[in-house]
């Protein structure tokens, strides 16, 4: 007689920076099935975002710590749409540059994570370290490391001056070396390569079935990036996603090393386009009416829908992040591994769980 | 072989990690710190008081006093952003970790901050917590604005577990 056994992963494990909770039934060493349990850190955001229209951003910035600036853009995009407001290109190209820098910084933390999930704490220290210097000229430009509030309905709070485009031109230059490092590393290093390559797959035909979304399904090979419907200033920005075949642990990070390298000539091309000009229009009335928008955060697909009944407070606000997209791709990349890389599985797929459960 | 040279290169240089809170973290330029205000300036308009996202400013125009609730304030700058007087702004301090919630308040007289600190209920039933708060105010000239902060925290934390022998005494 076979004898099943399950085995608990999570809500608290050294990997799991949020909590998430696996079931895991197994033979042996092997996952035969496995039942996600999330809804640990549910705050009822969507609830409180029946609010003053404008004193939303700050509850919305509040959804996720690491991806605060594509929330908030996400969601004054979605407010503008409702009233017709027409955002300054000034601003959009700030915008941008902000959701860039917030690239920058959630993909080298991801990529960390992945070094101390297999044990490779001198990678982990390494990135995280690097990702200081992002995080502090975020700081510089907009006031906060983490909640940046540069956003706001028409436009945004702070302007580029001189001297800050100054700043982020030194950052990226200093920045530049170490991500060279960086991706020396995932590319070349005998251990990440060991250990990640042919791990978790996820097949093209699988990614699109389950709608995986962000650099999961690009790695893949899924053409999926939001960026590439041109919202905001991605429309002027020369822009290609970046796509990966193999759809294992170790093609993941390397798509996200490459969207490093993209979001620093993103970062670029947009400085250079920067003409003097307004930063913010100015919204006249309440909202009324519905809209949705969508953008590429760090993780993936954001989608916001928003309804306003030409009151002061929204009617509904209903917010989609990219984890709660990715994780129907756990269960399938988890079943028939060896209970030593679920950890790794999971952690690959970058899961943002107090995003998801809002 | 280009981990091995990392390694080696960050065995003799310097730590990139600041001992912290021995050690303060020095703050960024143009950062949105702790609130202030010149009350001096203020003409009760109440702007602030309606556009703070998460009602954290009290403005009282009857007594002439405002407050700010320490805890609650999320430093977004909103405030700053629609005064007319532009008697607000946030310094570029850390807001110090406490036990307490903090209100400050702002008054026309005396024209300096006070600082009135709202109990915790458990700190408030030992009563104990005033005579070595007014002792470390005594001492505050003699402290720097940093060491005062770090100070405030084993003074709270001492004040509890003393209490908790008398009990068991």
């Amino acid at each position: 007689m076979k004898v099943v056994n399950i085995i608990p992963f999570g809500p608290q494990h050294p990997v799991l920076p949020e909590p998430i909770h696996l079931d895991m039934q197994t033979e042996g060493e092997i996952v035969t099935d496995v039942k996600v349990v999330v809804g640990y850190v549910h705050r009822g955001i969507e609830k409180g975002l029946e609010n003053d229209y404008e004193k939303n951003m700050f509850l919305a910035e509040k959804i996720c710590g690491i991806c605060s600036g594509v929330h908030t853009s996400t969601y004054s995009m979605v407010i503008e749409s409702i009233m017709g407001v027409e955002v300054p290109q000034r601003a959009e190209l700030i915008r941008a540059i902000i959701l860039e820098l917030e690239r920058l910084h959630s993909h080298l933390l991801i990529i960390g994570l992945v070094g101390d999930a297999i044990g490779y704490e001198n990678f982990f220290m390494q990135t995280w370290r690097d990702r200081e210097i992002v995080m502090n000229l975020l700081g510089t430009l907009t006031g906060n490391r983490v909640h940046y509030g540069i956003n706001k309905v028409g436009g945004v709070r702070r302007d580029l001056t001189d001297e800050r485009i100054a700043l982020i031109k030194k950052a990226m230059a200093e920045l530049r070396p170490k991500i060279d490092d960086i991706a020396d590393i995932v590319y070349h290093d005998y251990t990440l390569k060991k250990r990640g390559r042919g791990v978790g797959v996820l097949k093209k035909s699988d990614a699109i079935a389950l709608g995986i979304v962000g650099p999961n399904a690009r790695a893949s090979g899924v053409n999926y990036d939001i960026r590439s419907t041109g919202y905001g200033a991605y429309k002027d920005l020369h822009f290609k996603p970046i796509l990966g075949e193999a759809g294992d642990c170790h093609e993941r990070t390397s798509v996200r090393v490459k969207e490093l390298y993209q979001s620093m000539d993103l970062i670029e091309e947009a400085l250079s386009l920067l003409k003097p000009g307004e930063i913010a229009a100015r919204p006249k009335g309440f909202p009324k009416g519905e809209a949705v928008a969508r953008h590429e955060a760090p993780r993936g697909e954001l989608f916001y829908y928003a309804r306003g009944v030409g009151k002061k407070e929204m009617y509904r606000v209903k917010v989609r992040t990219p984890t709660y997209a990715n994780i129907p791709g756990i269960p399938p990349l988890v079943k028939g591994m060896q209970i030593a890389d679920v950890p790794y599985i999971v952690v690959s797929l970058d899961p943002c769980i107090s995003c998801t459960e809002r | 072989m280009g981990m091995l040279k990392n390694t080696l290169k960050n065995l003799f240089s310097k730590p990139a990690t600041i001992l912290y809170p021995v050690e303060p973290i020095p703050p960024l330029p143009d950062f949105r710190g702790q609130y202030t205000m010149d009350h001096s300036k203020c003409i009760y308009c109440h702007l602030c008081e309606k556009r703070c996202p998460v009602g954290a400013i009290k403005i009282d125009k009857e007594k002439k006093q405002n407050e700010i609730y320490l805890s609650l304030c999320i430093n977004c700058g909103v405030c700053v952003e629609v005064c007319p007087k532009d008697c607000i702004t946030l310094e570029e301090v850390y807001t110090p970790p406490s036990y307490t919630r903090e209100v400050r308040v702002f008054h026309t007289e005396p024209t300096e901050h006070q600082l009135k600190v709202q109990e915790l209920p458990h700190y408030a039933e030992e009563g104990k917590l005033c005579i070595t708060k007014t002792e470390l105010e005594a001492m505050k000239g003699e402290l720097t604005e940093h060491q005062y902060r770090v100070a405030v925290l084993p003074c709270y934390r001492r004040d509890k577990n003393d209490s908790k022998e008398k009990k068991e005494a």
